[in-house]
């Protein structure tokens, strides 16, 4: 029953995408200021410009303020040229400096962090290389190591996005491969039917999503990022939905409503063996696997309300976990598998994306936008992701996970949902 | 339509649902043995799937009920245990406190508390009394409060806070040292109000006081039976018990 599809329009060229181009509308109230003095580079005209890219990045975080390069007074190429006063008079706290240069056609990023405060440098010259294909690559790999040094953080600025893009008249749905600060947009799959769902394998080589393609019915399929290979994984009668792999990657549970009405099944990837989790005449939701992959965490009316419940898969025991108001769903875990992130709604407010510490069962409000959904949270566990509406359009928006950062993407051509975080890549 | 008709077969067979059975008979064609069957009248059908439905609608509403009232009941058992804890902490705080430093610590409030004791009306309710001596105690003016709650014994000797009032009188004697009293305190609570709430508590400290005065194995059985029930007193007790035995 497998079935492989080679998707040859992947690898269609020359079809320019619209980028994301995400903007911090709030940061932290007093954010690191850096200085990132455009990286020295002695040939001719360079496709990128890394420091402009670090610049970004860091900012994008909410963190960082980045000073603009025309208010430095000098542009230091070596610690040597480097005035601490120069950077102490523009408020700068951190200044990087960096250069490139080029053999054969590989390209060298050599960058140096300085700490103005202290007046000392923080780490001594590292260097990135990568082809010119690549220069964005190694701009984002600086950027992890400069936020990860500075906030003792893992830097989420390699990781990628997926998500949906919708477009009417005609109707059309793709599935987008992007940068996490939206540049480098990809087609990954295109057709005239709803894509729904997309989440990625915990090693990030594949994406399962659900397409509608065959007969205006959802299916869920897995497709290999690289290779455009695909496979159909489930073709039951009624509802196939909601993918979520397992933390081990093995395998994949799922919402089908082929016994009667939605309930819960873990489908091993390799076998196709199916398990049947939950057993209720309510509909029984959205799975997502707790961060050890002992329990799975799901949305269910059966109380009369959408709630989020979970259920141990060894025992099949279960338990509602969400009592903060009267719509709770989506759940999503965090990394360190402490928090619990979905979409609440409390009566007479619209729908938000909340967090609730799994431990205490306390439960915060993250977003300020209306008609959020979808969140998915950064490898890192600092920021997350979601879909909302703005000028009448689907946008994503970002916050972090203390609410203290808020980024909205303007209003593009289509309406974009769904996204879907990458986990880190090795 | 087959789950409808399932559906259908399943309650007209349970024999409890006498109802359901009686609406299919009434209808025109009859079915008399109440056995469904592929000819059911379409109106019967759907009443009875409705029926499921709306019951099914209620069960989960209820369902919905019962999981935040039992998820509330956690949360006030949790606030108490915490609640507990916290008045614990601070009278054996206070008590540390007023053993270095007894003359300064408990000679004004001494005077102050007495007077605020005397101020309240006789015709004050045994509620109020009792507030008022609960009081005293929250602010470690153990003195106060220990008068206080003898007023309130005095006057309502089988009121409903009188187990309460020996409790804390105990509690008071045995941060004081007083074993002795604070023996007398709990074994009257335990004899004079078996069914009190505080049975377990006083139970649990006359255990502790037991255990202080040397008589460790009174203090080992004592505990021992506190440790059987589900209060947190039970658990209390437990964990004395794992600690010192």
């Amino acid at each position: 029953m497998k079935r492989y599809l080679l998707l040859c329009l992947i690898f269609v060229a020359g079809v320019a995408h619209a980028q994301l181009n995400l903007k911090v509308t709030k940061g932290v109230d007093n954010p690191t200021k850096i200085a990132v003095v455009p990286f020295t580079w002695a040939g001719g005209r360079l496709p990128e410009d890394l420091g402009k890219i670090v610049g970004n990045d860091l900012e994008f975080s909410g963190q960082f303020e980045a000073i603009a390069a025309d208010r430095m007074l000098s542009f230091p190429r070596s610690e040597t040229e480097v005035h601490y006063r120069d950077w102490k008079a523009l408020g700068s706290e951190y200044l990087l400096i960096g250069s490139i240069t080029q053999q054969a056609d590989r390209y060298y990023a050599s960058y140096e962090l300085f700490d103005v405060v202290q007046q000392k440098r923080v780490f001594a010259k590292l260097t990135v290389d990568g082809t010119e294909a690549q220069l964005r690559d190694m701009a984002h790999h600086i950027s992890d190591k400069v936020y990860e040094t500075i906030t003792g953080i893992r830097g989420i600025f390699s990781t990628k996005l997926i998500y949906v893009e919708a477009f009417t008249r005609p109707q059309k749905y793709r599935l987008m491969l992007s940068d996490i600060d939206g540049f480098r947009p990809r087609m990954l799959l295109e057709t005239r039917f709803p894509l729904l769902s997309p989440v990625w394998s915990p090693n990030g080589q594949r994406v399962a999503y659900v397409s509608f393609e065959v007969d205006n019915k959802p299916s869920i399929y897995v497709q290999d990022i690289a290779t455009g290979r695909r496979q159909q994984m489930t073709n039951f009668r009624g509802l196939n939905g909601a993918p979520a792999w397992s933390p081990d990657g093995q395998k994949l549970a799922m919402a089908l409503s082929k016994d009667g009405n939605p309930e819960i099944y873990v489908m091993n990837v390799l076998t196709r063996q199916l398990t049947r989790i939950t057993n209720h005449f309510a509909i029984d939701h959205e799975p997502t696997w707790s961060a050890d992959g002992a329990s799975i965490f799901f949305t269910s009316d059966r109380g009369g309300k959408p709630q989020i419940y979970e259920v141990n898969v060894a025992s099949m025991q279960q338990e509602r976990v969400t009592f903060d108001g009267d719509y709770n769903a989506r759940p999503r875990v965090s990394p360190d598998g402490k928090s619990l992130v979905m979409l609440n709604k409390r009566p007479g407010t619209s729908y938000h994306i909340a967090a609730q510490d799994i431990k205490s069962g306390n439960l915060r409000i993250l977003s300020e936008t209306n008609l959020d959904e979808s969140p998915t949270i950064a490898p890192n566990g600092a920021m997350l992701m979601y879909a909302t509406r703005s000028g009448g359009k689907g946008v994503l928006a970002a916050v972090s996970l203390d609410a203290r950062v808020k980024i909205l993407q303007p209003p593009k051509q289509g309406d974009v949902r769904e996204p879907a975080w990458s986990p880190f890549f090795k | 339509m087959l789950k409808n008709l399932i559906a259908a077969a399943i309650i007209i067979a349970a024999p409890v649902l006498q109802a359901q059975v009686r609406v299919v008979e009434s209808s025109p064609q009859g079915l008399g043995s109440g056995v469904a069957q592929p000819g059911l009248p379409a109106s019967a059908e759907s009443d009875v799937y409705s029926q499921i439905r709306a019951l099914q609608e209620e069960v989960a509403i209820l369902r919905g009920l019962l999981e935040e009232q039992n998820h509330q009941l956690k949360q006030l058992k949790q606030l108490q245990l915490d609640n507990y804890m916290d008045l614990d902490r601070r009278i054996s705080g206070g008590a540390s406190a007023a053993a270095t430093g007894h003359d300064e610590l408990s000679k004004p409030i001494k005077s102050s508390a007495s007077e605020s004791n005397l101020a309240l009306p006789d015709t004050a309710s045994e509620a109020d009394l009792y507030k008022a001596a609960y009081d005293l105690l929250n602010q470690k003016d153990f003195d106060g409060a220990v008068a206080a709650f003898k007023d309130h014994l005095n006057r309502f000797p089988s009121g409903n806070f009188a187990s309460n009032s020996h409790y804390w009188l105990g509690k008071v004697a045995m941060l004081k040292k007083d074993y002795t009293q604070a023996r007398t305190w709990f074994t009257e609570l335990i004899s004079n109000f078996p069914n009190a709430p505080k049975v377990p508590d006083a139970q649990l400290d006359l255990g502790k006081v037991y255990f202080l005065t040397g008589e460790k194995a009174k203090a080992k059985s004592l505990l021992t039976e506190v440790a059987t029930g589900g209060s947190d007193a039970a658990r209390l007790a437990q964990k004395f018990l794992t600690d010192n035995f």
